[in-house]
């Protein structure tokens, strides 16, 4: 690793590490302190979500426990808005850091220093590791401190680690096919739209295979398919399975990352 | 000793042809111009000694190093200029610099400070700030700021004024002396001849020619217009050395090939009431001595 880039990376990066953190944890601790209303209207809220269509209720992993119980309440809003702002910020991330050196033709300049291909790719990840690593420690602390202060009772807290682990393994398979996909375009053109599309996208596709035994099939192209958010599930505890398999695409995804740019001829 | 190796070295951008079977030498204390019009080759020839690009067949070393798989090893020892200059945002010139250096073990912080001063230029500012010719001035210093063994330049001094042109070759001149070998590559014949001593002549990505400068400035072609008193008449022009001879009235233009001594006796005999004498254009030559 070569640390002036590693440093180079974090100073570039900051400016929208500091706008997607705040907003993730603003987003994680404003919701959760709603709860506390939520809370207070107690049964009223158990009979309205009871009346709801049951096809919108799967398709939004919503938790008919969801005003009564602080963990089903988190998870839903944990599985859907900071699940696809960390995917956008985990695969937009990945995607240029990597690809901006092309697009703004200054490969040139680092790669006529002495350093190898594999040097810029072990700086750069180092460097994205390093800022997805504390927004998902920053959310997480963030969570938990306000679930604390909201939960009247005490909760289970396997539960929530078991959310967090589901969500880092999902933020860090997107994060990863960023990094893939920003190796297609020639040029390093920039892809954002059709990342942010990856993610949401996915979200939707596993959303809609939810609600009906037709749709059923679109759950196998979503990644948000493979971990489970609902924390009403019986033993919902985490499936070391999952884990693997997370973790070993994740990898694949980054190794290919390596093979490909080590041998890539460069614009620019 | 050579520097720069090349065998047979080829890349083709799918069925596109950039360079192909490219083989030349570059010696120690070699300022080896490369030349060719624009289009021709050079940049994906450096580009592939510098190994932005991999080649599609062939070979290339660089101090007898492989430059595809020892390619950050020969880097530690070499210094790129390139022909556009891109840098990062956001980031003063000392900034880049600085940056720059730490790559390089044997960065020399006093020759840095003191080409910077020679080129007059301002380390304060923000490089996205700067005009072209303060990015190249730029790119001068951070290329020879490690004193590099091997100096790769690409259209080095594109948006130099004069005055810094000048300066440039001064500086190149020394680094030469303190044993920099450099590759100079350029479309500019008139850059060439004045600082280069071996030239490798490049067209349509094939090597016309490698040559000593000598053999090519003995070959002395010029470009001459003339206004005459009287109408011009072809039968006077009529000799070996005059070639694209083209006659209008009183005006008369064509490429001369002997000494400018000859030239200026030829001349002399003539009723000349203006005469422009200038260099040829890279295509002058290539017309002349390769087609």
């Amino acid at each position: 690793m070569n640390k002036a880039l590693y440093i180079l990376e974090l100073k570039r990066n900051l400016k929208s590490f500091l706008i997607w953190g705040s907003v993730v944890i603003f987003i994680s601790v404003f919701i959760l302190l709603l709860f506390l209303s939520f809370a207070d209207m107690g049964d009223s809220m158990q009979v309205m979500m009871e009346g709801m269509p049951e096809g919108m209720v799967k398709g939004f992993g919503m938790n008919v426990d969801i005003y009564t119980n602080v963990l089903a309440y988190y998870s839903t809003y944990f599985g859907l808005h900071i699940m696809i702002l960390t995917g956008i910020f985990a695969i937009t991330m990945g995607a240029n850091i990597l690809s901006k050196e092309e697009r703004e033709k200054t490969s040139e300049f680092l790669l006529t220093r002495p350093i190898s291909r594999t040097e810029v790719i072990n700086s750069k990840l180092a460097a994205y590791f390093t800022l997805l690593s504390i927004l998902i420690v920053l959310q997480t602390l963030s969570s938990y401190l306000t679930i604390d202060y909201v939960s009247e009772v005490p909760f289970d807290n396997g539960i929530f680690i078991t959310l967090s682990v589901y969500g880092t393994l999902l933020t860090l398979l997107h994060g990863a096919l960023g990094w893939a996909l920003s190796l297609i375009p020639k040029r390093g053109k920039a892809i954002t739209g059709p990342l942010i599309g990856v993610v949401v996208g996915g979200f939707v596709c596993s959303a809609i295979s939810k609600i009906s035994d037709d749709s059923e099939f679109l759950r196998w192209i979503s990644p948000f398919s493979y971990v489970s958010f609902d924390v009403s599930l019986p033993n919902y505890s985490v499936n070391p399975i999952t884990v693997i398999v997370f973790l070993a695409i994740t990898a694949a995804l980054h190794a290919l990352v390596y093979i490909s740019y080590n041998r890539r001829d460069l614009d620019g | 000793m050579n520097i720069i190796t090349t065998e047979k070295l080829t890349k083709f951008y799918g069925s596109e042809r950039g360079i192909e079977d490219v083989s030349i030498n570059v010696k120690q204390g070699d300022i080896f111009g490369f030349i060719g019009p624009n289009g021709a080759g050079k940049s994906t020839t450096i580009r592939t000694l510098l190994n932005l690009i991999f080649p599609s067949s062939g070979s290339s070393q660089i101090f007898g190093k492989d430059t595809v798989t020892e390619s950050s090893e020969i880097k530690k020892k070499v210094g790129y200029l390139p022909s556009e200059v891109n840098y990062y945002d956001n980031m003063s010139v000392q900034d880049l610099l600085n940056f720059s250096a730490t790559f390089f073990p044997n960065s020399d912080n006093k020759y840095c400070k003191e080409l910077c001063e020679r080129f007059t230029l301002d380390t304060t500012r923000e490089v996205n700030e700067l005009s072209l010719g303060s990015r190249k001035k730029v790119a001068i210093v951070q290329s020879l700021m490690h004193r590099p063994e091997l100096l790769i330049m690409d259209e080095p001094t594109s948006s130099l004024d004069p005055l810094m042109q000048a300066e440039f070759h001064e500086v190149l001149k020394e680094a030469n002396k303190d044993g920099t070998t450099m590759f100079f590559s350029s479309h500019i014949l008139g850059d060439v001849q004045k600082i280069c001593n071996r030239v490798s002549i490049i067209r349509n990505g094939v090597i016309e020619a490698n040559e000593d400068i000598g053999s090519l400035l003995s070959r002395q072609l010029k470009k001459v217009s003339l206004v005459l008193k009287d109408d011009a008449k072809e039968k006077q022009f009529a000799r070996k050395e005059i070639s694209k001879l083209e006659l209008v009235n009183q005006r008369v233009s064509f490429t001369y090939a002997d000494s400018p001594n000859e030239l200026l006796r030829f001349i002399a005999q003539l009723e000349v009431k203006d005469l422009t004498i200038e260099e040829p254009t890279l295509e002058d030559i290539f017309m002349h001595y390769y087609e």
